[in-house]
This record gives structure tokens, C-alpha cells and sequence, in this order.
């Protein structure tokens, strides 16, 4: 995909105009903004920000147990001997960040890595599901929380995981609602989010 | 029906001149995540047809528009006309259809409704029957009527409805009354084919009488002709097969929801093992 810039605009420029605008939550006004800010900055801070994203893609990769990112494998968490027996699956790592910062739980996680979404053409097969359950078959958590979405898919998401973990025998609880149905759990602030997981309930 | 008031508005100053603002009733077809926190709809509206719009915020928790703009929710939108893509500025929930998400299969059959009809309309087309068919549809869903019966009836008034209603009785070459007996279903031309225009056409796979017999029932009958059919499982494979077949034709392309329904359905092959 390439937007035209016309003549005005150099053709580095316009290239890393286009690569920027491919991020999430970048338009092309915001993409011409930050590149031509780029433009005016020293050449140790655009090579400084050149290899950060460089290492980010060498360096980080998923942990081989929950899935998060990690730079070691197995990540801080999972290798954490003072963290308790529960699971707690959420849909990305960035959820991962916003439940550490309730500081209100002590377990473990298992990041799936988006939600049931067959509109989009996302199935089961496509999450990190067939892993939680052998995770779980392997090494039985006391508890299982399903801390996805509350929106349909993260909801569709938490039901489909509830009926493979029944057989199991293990509590399976989803965070109670303070949480307002239908936002991304990301952007829940610390205090709702931390009420939500202490008074979870039980599937 | 939802307790917030009534077209809760976002907090984006949109101008009030009544030539940018409409309303509509919609139901949700698709949905993007864009930018920080907003989304862009794929809606059917009873008033418009096919409409792309845009939710500021609406992916926040605290937001007023993101919890009336689920899918399948049929809800009542005030829009503004914006450059690309016209804003949401206030939603209101007319049925947000809550028991389908605690249903695998009805999820997954809902899913399917408004992808088909995503990938068989075009933009501002308006066709009202058309969204009263998915309206009631999902409300079936929701009521817990067998979502098998209920999604193949869809299938069938939606087709006919966008003018692609299969040929069931006559064969769609020449015309001769079929008679009872495995025939042919030919997605390229949208229906049966006799005998003797089947030794001439490709080899495609023959569909029972049983199966053909369901089809012309519920063409004549609608849902109440077909809803207390009780039908096994290879003949459900069957009627699925015929439907998916055609519609992919129709839509040039593959489509997710069925192909996710069969991975839902194969859930229990997880645990016995
Ligand atoms: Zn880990
Ligand atoms: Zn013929």
C-alpha cells in the first residue's frame, strides 16, 4: 500500500512515511508528523530507535509455557517459584501488563493470543489453545481464570474454554463485572480491573 | 434494553446541523479495531443498507457507544457524515440478542448470517426485508430455536431476497420437472440438474431426496415447514455442503464462520483423549 506525498516530498522520505503509517493507530497525518520529527533529530537517536526495533525482533519471542513475550525462555513469571498454582488466560500480552500492575494476582498466565472470532476467520485452532490444555493436563492448576475480553468473541472465547476445561475437575472462574461489557481489558484502569479479579466468579 | 440514556453521545464535537446527522437501526456485520481505541463497523441499517462507519473510543470500558455496537445487538444510531467515513455519535440498544453468546453453536450460526451478508451486499444499498430477515433471525437465535433449521432458512431468504433463489424444482438447464431422485446441485448456475444435462456437466456431487425434499420445503414453507424436521447428521453435513457450496460461488471467496463452526463443533475431540 503507498500514498501518494506529490513532488514536494523527498522519496525517503515518503518511505518512511509509509512505514509508519502501517501501525496500529498511526494515520497518515500522524505518519508525516513523527517522520519529518525524525527528520530533525540527531543521528544517534534515530539509530538508537533504529535498533531497538531491531532487537525487539531478535531478542523477544514467546515464552514455551504461557506464551507471553519474553526475552528468556521460560519468562520471569512462569520461572517465579513464589508464584501460586492458578492460570489466568487473557488474549495478549498487553493484558498480561495491566493485571501485573492490579497487583492483586499471584498465579500464572497463558496468553492466547486473540479470541474466538469467526467473522474474522479466527478459530480455535488458530489461538494457543490446544497448549492450555495440555498445559493444564500436564501440570493441573488449582484454578483456571479466564480473563478475556468482555466483548462477544473474548466472551464466545471464555465459554468454549469452559466446556474443554470442565472434564478437568479444576474451579474455572471469569473476573466478576465491574468491568463494562463490550472494551478491551487493556484499558480498564487498575482499580476496576483489581476489583473485577478479586471478585471473580466461578463457571 | 440497555439502562444508559438513550443516544449516548461521544464525546467528539459534531456539528448539529440535522443535513449531517441521521438516524438508523443497524445490526453489526464486522468490526475493526482502528487507532488507539476506535473501531470501524461494517453495519446493516434497515434505512441504508451496507454502511462502513467509524466508533471513536468505542473500544474503552467506559465507553457509551462500544457496548451498543456488539455484534448481532440491533440498535438504534445516530450518525454523522464525516470525510471518509460517517461517525457514530450516539447509540441506543434495541436487542442485543444476550443469549447468543453463551451459545457456541447459535454463536457461530450468527456469525455466519452476517458474514454472508457482509460478502453479498454492496454499500447503501438499501433492501429493508433484508434486515428484518436478520433481525428475526437472530432474535430466533437468541429465543433458542434450533439454529440449524433456523440458519438454512436465512441462507434461503437471504438468496432469494438478493435475487439468487436456487432453482429446486425445474432443472436449471432445461427446464424438465426433476423427478425423485439424487440429482446434482450445480453452484455455478444455482440449481439442479436432470439426467441428462448431468452427463453433460462436470462431475459435481449428487444430493439425496431427502435432502432436496428439506430444500423444497422450506422454499414453500419457511422455517415452520422445516423446524420440527428431525434430521441426522450426515443429511445436516449434506444441506450445509449444498448452502456453503453456493454461497461461496456467489461470494468469490472462502468463508471463515462455517470453517470455525466445524472447529467449534470438533471441540469435544480435545478432551478424549
Ligand atoms: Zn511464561
Ligand atoms: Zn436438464
Amino acid at each position: 500500500m503507498s500514498i501518494g506525498h506529490g513532488p514536494a516530498t523527498a522519496q525517503p522520505v515518503a518511505r518512511l512515511i509509509n512505514e509508519l503509517a502501517r501501525l496500529p493507530g498511526i494515520g497518515t497525518k500522524t505518519a508525516s508528523r513523527l517522520a519529518y520529527h525524525l527528520l530533525r533529530t540527531s543521528r544517534e537517536e534515530a539509530v538508537s530507535l533504529a535498533e531497538a526495533i531491531l532487537d525487539v525482533k531478535e531478542r523477544v519471542r514467546l515464552c514455551s509455557i504461557c506464551f507471553n513475550t519474553t526475552e528468556a525462555d521460560p519468562c520471569a513469571i512462569c520461572s517465579d517459584p513464589g508464584r501460586d498454582g492458578a492460570i489466568c488466560v487473557v488474549e495478549e500480552p498487553l493484558d498480561v501488563i495491566a493485571l501485573e500492575r492490579t497487583g492483586q494476582f499471584r498465579g500464572r498466565y497463558h496468553v492466547l493470543h486473540g479470541a474466538v472470532s469467526p467473522v474474522e476467520g479466527i478459530g480455535p485452532d488458530r489461538l494457543k489453545i490446544r497448549e492450555l490444555i495440555e498445559r493444564v493436563e500436564k501440570d493441573p492448576p488449582h484454578e483456571v481464570i479466564i480473563a478475556t475480553n468482555l466483548d462477544l468473541p473474548g466472551e464466545a472465547t471464555a465459554t468454549y474454554l469452559h466446556r474443554l476445561l470442565a472434564p478437568f475437575g479444576i474451579t474455572v472462574s471469569r473476573p466478576a463485572s465491574g468491568l463494562p461489557a463490550g472494551g478491551d481489558l487493556e484499558y480498564a484502569d487498575e482499580v476496576t480491573l483489581g476489583r473485577a479479579l478479586t471478585g471473580r466468579r466461578v463457571l | 434494553m440497555s439502562s444508559s440514556p438513550p443516544y449516548a453521545e461521544t464525546e467528539s464535537a459534531v456539528s448539529r446541523s440535522s443535513d449531517r446527522l441521521y438516524r438508523c437501526d443497524a445490526i453489526v456485520l464486522a468490526r475493526m479495531d482502528f487507532g488507539e481505541a476506535d473501531r470501524i463497523l461494517t453495519l446493516y441499517s434497515r434505512q441504508h443498507g451496507k454502511l462502513r462507519v467509524i466508533a471513536k473510543g468505542a473500544r474503552r470500558p467506559l465507553s457509551r457507544l462500544g457496548p451498543h455496537l456488539e455484534y448481532f445487538s440491533h440498535s438504534r444510531l445516530m450518525l454523522a457524515r464525516g470525510r471518509d467515513l460517517d461517525v457514530v455519535t450516539g447509540a441506543e440498544t434495541v436487542e442485543a440478542h444476550l443469549a447468543i453468546r453463551d451459545d457456541l453453536d447459535a454463536f457461530g450460526n450468527a456469525s455466519h448470517m452476517v458474514e454472508i451478508l457482509a460478502r453479498l451486499t454492496e454499500d447503501r444499498q438499501e433492501n429493508a426485508a433484508v434486515f428484518d430477515l436478520l433481525a428475526s433471525s437472530l432474535h430466533l437465535l437468541a429465543d433458542g430455536v434450533d439454529a440449524f433449521h433456523v440458519t438454512r432458512h436465512y441462507e434461503l431468504a437471504l438468496l432469494t431476497l438478493l435475487g439468487y433463489r436456487p432453482q429446486l424444482l425445474h432443472c436449471i438447464e432445461c427446464r424438465v420437472a426433476l423427478s425423485q431422485a439424487p440429482h446434482p446441485f450445480s453452484p455455478a448456475q444455482g440449481g439442479f440438474l436432470c439426467e441428462s444435462c448431468h452427463g453433460r456437466a462436470p462431475a459435481t456431487r449428487l444430493v439425496g431426496v431427502d435432502a432436496q425434499k428439506y430444500l423444497r420445503a422450506l422454499d414453500r414453507g419457511g422455517l415452520s415447514a422445516t423446524v420440527r424436521i428431525s434430521i441426522d447428521s450426515p443429511l445436516r453435513d449434506e444441506l450445509e455442503g449444498i448452502f456453503g457450496a453456493y454461497l461461496r460461488h456467489i461470494a468469490e471467496r472462502d468463508l471463515g464462520s462455517l470453517r470455525v463452526l466445524r472447529e467449534l463443533h470438533d471441540a469435544s475431540s480435545y478432551n478424549v483423549r
